[in-house]
């Protein structure tokens, strides 16, 4: 059963960006649809967070556009922020307040969610933790604070950037089944990822930076 | 108006949660203001006559060292990223953070400068408009200084940077309000000065929110 | 518009077509420069007022004016890189930058040599040298941003946001000076802005003023091709441009 529309597409048209002189990427292009995962490699600074920036709208590219169901993305960029969610290198945790406010934070940016903070906090395993503040929990319990967006999630676009960081085997073993259960309803995914990452049986394409640079 | 809502509560729990943060530009500002008497002198005459401009300039100090806060700490954790792709008006977004800057530094200045005032001798008769312009003028250096925190976000060492880039703008600010107390103390008219101020910060509302939302745009290239 | 724009002000073209550009300015600044000097220094009346100092204002003047020209000329760049993205305008604010800087300079230095024996002191907070001084904090300020960015387009967007936020808060500061001024300051000689108006000295002031200009696109032009040459070093036409000239 899918949950979100079939009929969903990104893309892009030849994308370039350069950093400093340098071209990162040139002439890249990409294509996902429901249910697909695209993989995005590379070395460091070959520009991978620099792409994820581009394809969230948080900066344009120099050359070419995203498009979201064949419009671009900044033609009407408040709809396509509302089938968007993004999770960033950074956990985007603020450190003085505690695990609930920190997740009332979360209701608020992903603007609804069927769970209830307990179920939620029960799923990303805190609830004993709901109310202590975030500086006292360690790296890993803050990325999974950070990924309790997922769970809440009603966006048929994920952006991920090193989801996986410093999470347990536990852990990762769960966010791979709601990766799953996303792609199995329609949804799609972006990600970078330095470890290996079971999709199921998802579609998943392939974007090598580091080829794309040599060209 | 619920994002604004949304956003100005959540930067004042914020706020709430650093409070000793909070304390450093009005300790800074009483410090800076008793060392003018230490180094030029303690006579009353000079003093007075000197006291509002020391007082405006020291606060302008006060405020342009808290700005970097203004985004910081959500550039570095990542939130701001997250704000900014919340599907909402941006300028509504950037507005509600700096009136929760400003009520979080701006206005604990405004309420410490009648002791301020008291320490420099200034008129009793200037008192009034003392407040009255550092209430219409600090959400002026907190909307400019935003633009000059914003440009510098994503640089190593920003916040002197952005100190230098900021610091011309507020004269006029230092200007009228100086004048408006200096008037105020000679018991002449004042209003017109109160006019001109208000109309720099309904300027500065209109605008300057557009102008960060392009900055931030440049430091998330 | 957009595609003619785009063509003009591809970096490979601008070089091309700005290499004449730059020719004729140098030689008009020149030509209006020596002529302005002449008239200026040796065959203009003294003032009855000032005596022979009032000679520096035919090059105060039009540095002062410079500087504001200055920015304004950054400004346009400045909005030309916000909407279209183009190189050489994002490349412009930052020479506009440093050119204008040492214009307000040269103003701010011509003022107080014209100060000293006309005022007594080489400084005083007068309402034009004060406004000028702020203007060079502006374009110091531009000058520090563009450079502090790793990534030079980036550095060029910031200094162009920045150059409008000033633009729109130069006569706010130029008029708040000047009512400051007149309030604090006693009666000074405030002939500073013009010499009267005979045209004996008029004429030789705007001709120094039009030769100030083209120096200021002549040295716009040569710093403006020097950048790109250096910024674009990576692409074919530049190579094939230096395989040429060796």
């Amino acid at each position: 059963m899918s949950k979100y529309k079939k009929s969903n597409s990104l893309q892009s048209t030849a994308l370039q960006c350069e950093r400093g002189g340098r071209v990162l990427f040139d002439n890249l292009t990409f294509e996902l649809h429901a249910g697909e995962a695209l993989l995005v490699q590379g070395a460091n600074g070959s520009g991978k967070t620099s792409l994820l920036r581009i394809i969230t709208g948080l900066t344009t590219a120099i050359e070419g556009d995203v498009l979201w169901n064949g419009r671009p993305i900044t033609a009407d960029e408040q709809a396509y922020q509302r089938e968007l969610l993004f999770i960033g290198h950074q956990s985007a945790i603020k450190q003085e307040l505690s695990v609930r406010e920190n997740l009332r934070l979360h209701y608020a940016l992903n603007g609804c969610g069927a769970d209830s903070m307990v179920e939620l906090a029960e799923k990303v395993g805190l609830r004993q933790r709901l109310g202590v503040i975030c500086s006292r929990l360690s790296a890993g319990q803050q990325r999974r604070v950070a990924l309790a967006r997922l769970f809440l999630s009603e966006q048929p676009l994920w952006v991920l950037d090193e989801p996986l960081t410093a999470l347990d085997v536990d852990f990762i073993a769960t966010i791979e089944a709601c990766l799953q259960a996303h792609l199995a309803n329609g949804g799609m995914l972006i990600l970078t990822t330095h470890r290996g990452l079971d999709l199921g049986t998802a579609t998943i394409r392939n974007l090598d930076l580091n080829e794309s640079a040599k060209k | 108006m619920r994002l604004f809502l949304f956003i100005f509560k959540r930067d004042m729990l914020l706020a709430i949660r650093r409070r000793r943060e909070l304390a450093n530009p009005l300790v800074f500002f009483i410090m800076v203001v008793s060392m003018f008497p230490l180094g030029v002198t303690p006579d009353h005459a000079f003093l007075a006559e000197l006291s509002a401009g020391v007082i405006w300039v020291t606060a302008l100090l006060a405020a342009l060292i808290s700005m970097d806060s203004m985004f910081r700490s959500d550039y570095d954790d990542g939130s701001l990223e997250q704000l900014l792709l919340m599907p909402g008006s941006k300028v509504v977004l950037i507005s509600a953070k700096i009136a929760a800057h400003w009520v979080s530094i701006g206005l604990p200045l405004v309420i410490i400068a009648p002791l301020m005032s008291f320490l420099l001798f200034l008129p009793p008769q200037a008192l009034p408009s003392l407040i009255i312009t550092l209430l219409i003028s600090t959400p002026i250096l907190s909307l400019l200084g935003a633009v000059g925190v914003a440009l510098t976000l994503s640089l190593r060492g920003g916040g002197v940077l952005s100190s230098l880039l900021t610091l011309p703008f507020y004269v006029p600010v230092l200007i009228f309000s100086t004048m408006a107390i200096n008037a105020a103390a000679v018991n002449q008219p004042v209003s017109g000065y109160y006019a001109l101020l208000a109309a720099f910060l309904i300027v500065s509302i209109l605008l300057v929110p557009f102008a960060v939302v392009a900055a931030l745009r440049v430091s998330y290239n | 518009m957009f595609t003619f724009l785009h063509k003009y002000a591809s970096p490979q073209y601008f070089y091309s077509w700005s290499a004449s550009w730059q020719k004729w300015a140098s030689i008009i600044a020149a030509l209006l420069m020596s002529v302005g000097l002449y008239y200026s220094l040796l065959n203009s009346p003294a003032d009855y007022q000032q005596g022979e100092t009032v000679r520096i204002m035919y090059v105060h003047v039009p540095a002062a004016w410079l500087s504001m020209f200055g920015y304004m000329v950054m400004a346009s760049a400045a909005i030309v890189t916000l909407i279209w993205r183009i190189k050489v305008a994002e490349i412009m604010i930052a020479q506009c930058a440093v050119i204008g800087a040492s214009f307000t300079a040269l103003a701010l230095i011509t003022g107080m040599l014209w100060g000293k024996p006309m005022w007594g002191a080489y400084w005083v907070w007068d309402a034009r040298l004060t406004s000028e001084l702020v203007l060079l904090f502006l374009y110091f300020g531009v000058i520090a941003l563009s450079g502090a960015f790793d990534d030079e387009r980036a550095g060029a967007r910031a200094a162009a946001i920045l150059t409008l936020v000033g633009i729109v808060n130069i006569p706010i500061i130029h008029y708040s000076v000047e009512w400051w001024n007149t309030l604090h300051q006693g009666p000074t000689v405030s002939k500073f802005d013009s010499p009267s108006a005979h045209p004996s000295m008029l004429i030789p002031l705007l001709v120094m003023a039009l030769a100030f200009k083209a120096y200021f696109f002549a040295v716009l032009f040569k710093r403006a091709r020097t950048e790109l040459l250096l910024r674009e070093r990576n692409t074919s036409w530049v190579k094939a441009l230096l395989k040429e000239a060796v």
